[in-house]
């Protein structure tokens, strides 16, 4: 009988530190994610300068917007909390979209090296954004999953903090579907 | 492009693809223990009658005894396989590493980058196969190194969002661990390998039929050799069906991470049409290729036989699921295709060739030429303070005084002329980009030198487009090829301009006829193509292509 007991113990022990462990790897792989989505929106903060500079030349009905560009870009590496940043960066990602858009209307630009290189490194930019913010939002799901599930809410609490993390949304100015005029 | 899923879903599928993995995975697992137990019983029944009592009246202990020494040798065996490393299995597929100035070398590294913030792992490392064909893999060793890897007529002939496309479903097999479930299933087979050639070893069993307890063993050895043969069968068998069903799910999972199965389908169907690459496949990583790369009628058929010895489902099933997920159908994506553009770059008409202007360059005493711009590049001798005089005009002045000269100094310092010397006119060689890479040029001889995977790559792309008098000058020349002795060039056999090994002549391929420079250095294979030569395998390659598309 006292066999059983120990092996019913040792059980749980195991299963309460199984949980706690995985916990603590979800933390740390949303911390390691979004520290991902950082280094490729600087890699974006980088790239934009250098954009602005290549196409201002061509481009020359759309200083309004690439003037935006540049604003957003200063707000984006300027500000402090989460949200701000997040509202920021989907200000620029909005803003170059439109930019991508428009491209085609510039055959001078298509035929500048530099150019389409910036394009296809601005391309794959925003993909790599794209998918560590789904790699992010994904991890971050499992996590929060894990938080409000039984049994693990309870080692959660019990060894806590373990608070909910927020995802990573789209402001709504991004939602907003660039208009190509011809 | 998003299209809303129907009643089977991507996830459905995906669930699907990884129960029926597992069922079949523990299937192959019991399969091994059995039949090693089946084998190890016979054994020792042979043995003595000591040992076959053992077997009969203790069969549970027998069998745990049995199940751990086939779990010990199993592990002991995947321990050894997995030495192999990364860069052995790159090597023996003939993968090179990404060439970062190559421009569709460059968008394919930008996508791999991407594969890895979608899946997590990192590092990918992004290799190509130096051949015309149409292919891709992914591979992991047994250290968690990692590469994807495409072959050059792949890069050539897909577009952006198709190359994305393909490298998530390789990317959705590092994901899955197929790579590490092909090792651990080709260990097992091994296993059954070597146990079949222990019985049949004849100086083994010349030994044992000297000594008297080994009648029975000697008598059993047929059979022995029968279940270890049949074990490895059903154990092929069961690793053919995992391997389609690993297709499906890598589909279905390529789907869900580029969310575009259009133009996944798309790419699909181009690699199907096309000539996969004659490569070197190591065993147990041909199920790794997005298509088989040794191409047999039993891949599109369906039945038992097929499945036996089929890695890959057909491609008429994948390409059904995917255009069921991107509602469309052939005739759409046939009829989408003839507007294909390729990776990135736009298509360039051949520029007509502009006069460019001429110079006299006074060196040594004496005036010389008259030489074109890109000439006096080459020549080292001509500086900034060589005196020149223009064809067109009488004016004499200093090279370094002329804009047109002294940008192409500039140039030169920037160390677009080469270290190495063009063969046959011993003048530097200067870096061209030509077809989204760089050839190193003569501007003599107009000759090219090429470094290993240059010229699969010129002849996989299709960026530079050649007139019709060009293509009918090749065709004549073609045609006069077959009818006459071909001429003969008598330029003593050269040496290859950068590690100085002899090069040989020899025929580009029998299509094209052209006789090309192979350095027969192993660790260089540079070709020299002399002047015009390039061009002639190009058109005459497009123009094999077309007629075959024509049918």
């Amino acid at each position: 009988m006292m066999w059983f007991f120990l092996i019913v113990l040792a059980s749980v022990v195991l299963y309460v530190v199984s949980i706690y462990n995985k916990l603590i790897r979800y933390r740390v792989e949303s911390e390691n994610s979004w520290s991902q989505i950082d280094v490729q929106l600087k890699r974006r903060h980088d790239l934009i300068p250098n954009l602005v500079e290549t196409v201002k030349g061509y481009m020359q009905f759309e200083k309004d917007t690439l003037t935006k560009v540049m604003d957003a870009r200063a707000k984006a590496t300027g500000s402090g909390d989460m949200q701000s940043r997040m509202k920021a960066e989907g200000e620029i990602s909005g803003l170059l979209g439109r930019l991508m858009a428009i491209w085609e209307n510039y055959p001078d630009l298509k035929a500048n090296k530099n150019a389409m290189q910036l394009q296809e490194e601005l391309t794959t930019t925003e993909n790599r954004i794209g998918y560590t913010r789904g790699h992010y939002n994904d991890v971050i799901a499992n996590y929060n999953a894990l938080i409000e599930q039984f049994p693990s809410n309870h080692v959660s609490r019990m060894f806590g903090p373990f608070q909910k993390k927020v995802f990573f949304e789209i402001p709504e100015v991004e939602k907003e579907v660039p208009k190509v005029k011809f | 492009m998003i299209h809303s899923l129907p009643a089977e879903t991507v996830l459905d599928a995906r669930e699907q693809a990884e129960r029926t993995t597992r069922v079949l995975f523990v299937l192959i697992l019991i399969i091994y223990a059995v039949f090693f137990n089946l084998i190890f019983a016979v054994v020792l029944a042979c043995l003595g009658k000591h040992f076959y009592f053992f077997v009969v009246k203790k069969f549970w202990l027998f069998n745990t005894i049995a199940t751990a020494v086939a779990f010990f040798t199993g592990v002991v065996h995947f321990l050894l396989a997995r030495k192999r490393s990364l860069n052995e299995i790159l090597n023996q597929l003939g993968a090179i590493s990404s060439d970062k100035s190559d421009e569709y070398h460059k968008v394919f590294i930008n996508i791999v980058h991407e594969a890895e913030a979608a899946t997590g792992i990192r590092p990918i490392l992004p290799v190509v196969i130096p051949s015309a064909g149409c292919n891709a893999f992914s591979v992991e060793d047994g250290f968690h190194s990692s590469a994807i890897g495409v072959t050059e007529g792949t890069l050539a002939r897909l577009d952006r969002s198709e190359l994305t496309a393909v490298v998530s479903h390789e990317a959705a097999h590092l994901v899955s661990g197929d790579s590490r479930l092909a090792t651990t299933v080709s260990n097992i087979l091994g296993i059954f390998d070597r146990l079949r050639s222990l019985f049949t070893k004849s100086k083994l069993w010349q030994v044992l039929s000297r000594t008297k307890a080994s009648v029975f063993l000697i008598l059993a050895r047929p059979f022995l050799w029968f279940l270890a043969t049949l074990g490895r069968f059903i154990t092929n068998f069961i690793y053919m069906a995992i391997s389609r069903k690993r297709e499906f799910l890598a589909d279905a999972n390529a789907v869900d991470m580029c969310k575009d199965p259009l133009s996944f389908a798309e790419a699909l169907y181009k690699i199907s049409q096309r000539y996969r690459g004659s490569f070197d496949v190591p065993k147990g990583f041909a199920s790794l290729f997005i298509l088989t790369p040794q191409i047999s009628r039993l891949d599109e058929e369906r039945g038992f036989f097929a499945n036996l010895f089929s890695t890959h489902p057909p491609v008429a099933d994948r390409l059904k699921k995917l255009m069921t997920w991107a509602k469309t159908d052939v005739i759409t994506i046939k009829r989408d295709l003839k507007n294909v553009s390729t990776v990135g770059i736009e298509k360039n008409l051949i520029e007509t060739k502009e006069e460019s202007p001429k110079f006299f360059a006074h060196i040594k005493e004496k005036w010389e030429g008259p030489f074109t711009p890109l000439q006096i590049l080459a020549l080292d001798t001509i500086k900034p303070s060589t005196f020149v005089c223009s064809v067109n005009d009488d004016k004499i002045v200093r090279a370094g005084d002329d804009e047109l000269l002294l940008q192409l100094f500039i140039k030169r310092m920037s160390s677009v002329v080469s270290q190495n010397r063009c063969p046959r006119c011993n003048v530097p060689l200067v870096e061209m980009p030509y077809e989204g890479t760089f050839t190193l040029h003569c501007n003599f001889c107009a000759g090219d030198l090429l470094k290993y995977g240059v010229l699969e790559k010129v002849i996989a792309r299709k960026d530079k487009g050649f007139s019709a008098g060009e293509i009918e000058n090749v065709k004549t020349w073609r045609k006069l090829q077959r009818v006459n002795i071909p001429v003969i060039d008598n330029f003593p056999n050269i040496r290859c301009p950068i590690c100085n090994t002899q090069m040989a002549m020899v025929f580009h391929s029998m299509l094209t006829g052209v006789i090309i420079d192979r350095c027969l250095n192993k660790n260089c294979r540079a070709v020299w193509c002399a002047g015009g030569e390039l061009e002639k395998i190009q058109i005459l390659v497009e123009e094999a292509e077309k007629a075959a598309a024509v049918k």
